[in-house]
């Protein structure tokens, strides 16, 4: 029995050696009871917004739910990538939502200012952080849904103000946006892949490629922002009161 | 002894057992510490999936990591591979002029064509000469401050890349590029022989470059916002050039 009680321990040993030298996993786990513990990143106070201060790789561990008006997350780094793990970020909506018969649209929120997930300094437009990738779940209830500079795909958006707000320099790629009175700010961007139902302005462009588009129920469909380049529409549906306004150049 | 041996031979029973009801995972996980240890550039010269486990930050001047093996999968995992070099970027109108500083040469990259081939995804790269570099199945990539964001070898598949203030953003020979986002620029797509298919330059002062009249270039259904939209000849398919028909 000594022998047999040595082989075990040297086995535990090596495993544990083996734990030693595995390559940590350096993904930082957020969930409700972390967000409002605060210390995620350093700067991050209790409460809400959870700010994420360092680049790097988060993910969620379980629904965010946010108190009325203020923001989940704020991103202040550059090189961040949320994956949202097929959860959801929440806070209450209050969005009156309506469709007419002439395929139009209204939506009215009044959620405040808060944002879903934003980059800090997009409200002042003085600090700018870049390239934050978001994918994998969803965003509810908020004035902006997903702001900044930005590389999505498989994110669904409903009751907001805006749904997403995509500066120059982003790529959006399987997306939805439902229940919102703007559906996609896309400057200087590509989305592909997206649908957006039930909103007043389905996507407000320059400068942007959009492709295999589908929009349901808006009063205006896409809407291209005057005296900017001009945006591109390709194998897009847009079922609109107004289908498109400002000429942007539709391919085929 | 017999009830030592009996107990011996049914751990080893059940140790089977459940090596035959879950295969071993053998991704190679690579974060900074054992990046470090095995020192920059580390090489990966066995086919499989690597993936990595932190950013990686690499020391001024050095290599990141090179592909030595055909059938090589790297999964950045939303993390950023980065060194030290910088594009400072502007636009003016359409236009971009970018000029690029430091940086280790090469991010991942195959040295030579006979080396290997890389599917390379879902994460950033940051501040080399060649930020990636060789023959890939890349996608789902942010590349910045990069004096080339990629250079794709003949065969190369890129799909949802985007590479922000660089000096050039993709040379493709050979390649097809898709969903592919270039902003603030000097150079948005080098290429001959290639499809480029929904792609937005967006400030550059050359948007798609078809340098050397080899192979023709098929553009197709993308938005070029660029002091000089094109050159070179052979494009052909509806896009749109700085408002206009190409």
């Amino acid at each position: 029995m000594q022998t047999l009680r040595f082989a075990t321990v040297a086995a535990l040993a090596l495993l544990a050696a083996a734990a030693d030298a595995a390559p940590a996993d350096t993904t930082i786990l957020i969930d409700q009871a972390a967000a409002l513990a605060g210390g995620v990143t350093p700067n991050d106070t209790t409460g809400f917004p959870v700010t994420l201060s360092k680049p790097g790789h988060y993910k969620l561990a379980g629904n965010l739910t946010v108190p009325a008006g203020l923001s989940a997350i704020l991103v202040a780094a550059d090189d961040v990538t949320i994956d949202l793990n097929g959860f959801t970020v929440a806070s209450p909506s209050q969005c009156a939502v309506g469709t007419g018969s002439d395929l139009g649209a209204k939506v009215v929120c009044q959620n405040g200012e808060g944002y879903g997930i934003g980059m800090q300094g997009n409200r002042a437009g003085s600090t700018s952080y870049s390239r934050l990738t978001v994918r994998n779940g969803h965003v509810r209830g908020f004035g902006t849904g997903i702001a900044g500079q930005l590389q999505l795909s498989d994110v669904t958006v409903k009751l907001c103000s805006t749904g997403i707000s995509a500066s120059e320099g982003s790529l959006l790629g399987r997306v939805s946006v439902a229940d919102s009175t703007l559906g996609i700010s896309a400057y200087g961007s590509i989305v592909e892949t997206a649908t957006l139902s039930v909103v007043e302005t389905g996507i407000r462009t320059y400068g942007s490629l959009l492709a295999r588009v589908a929009i349901r129920f808006a009063a205006t469909g896409v809407a291209q922002v005057t005296g900017k380049s001009a945006s591109g529409l390709r194998n897009t549906l847009i079922n609109a009161k107004l289908p498109t306004s400002g000429n942007p150049v539709l391919f085929d | 002894m017999n009830t030592f041996h009996a107990l011996i031979a049914l751990a080893a029973a059940t140790a089977l057992q459940a090596a035959a009801a879950t295969p071993a995972d053998t991704t190679v996980l690579i974060d900074q510490a054992t990046a470090n240890a095995a020192g920059f550039p580390l090489k990966l010269n066995q086919p499989g999936q690597y993936k990595l486990m932190s950013n990686l930050v690499v020391p001024a001047g050095k290599n990141a990591i090179q592909v030595l093996s055909s059938d090589v999968t790297l999964d950045l995992n939303g993390f950023t591979i980065q060194s030290d070099g910088v594009c400072a970027g502007a636009i003016s109108g359409v236009s971009a002029v970018v000029s690029c500083s430091g940086g280790g040469a090469y991010g991942v990259y195959i040295q030579s064509p006979t080396d290997g081939t890389l599917a390379l995804r879902n994460g950033h790269l940051r501040g080399f000469q060649y930020c990636a570099a060789g023959s890939m199945q890349a996608s789902d990539l942010t590349l910045s401050h990069c004096m080339t964001g990629i250079t794709a070898a003949e065969g190369s598949l890129l799909e949802r890349v985007r590479i922000l203030n660089s000096g050039t953003g993709i040379v493709a020979n050979g390649a097809s590029v898709r969903a592919a986002l270039l902003w603030t620029v000097g150079t948005g797509i080098q290429t001959y022989g290639g499809l480029i298919d929904g792609v937005t330059v967006h400030g550059a002062s050359l948007g798609i470059e078809h340098p050397y009249g080899l192979g023709g270039v098929r553009l197709r259904g993308s938005v070029i916002n660029a002091a000089v939209p094109t050159s070179g000849l052979g494009m052909t398919g509806y896009s749109l050039c700085n408002g206009a028909t190409c």
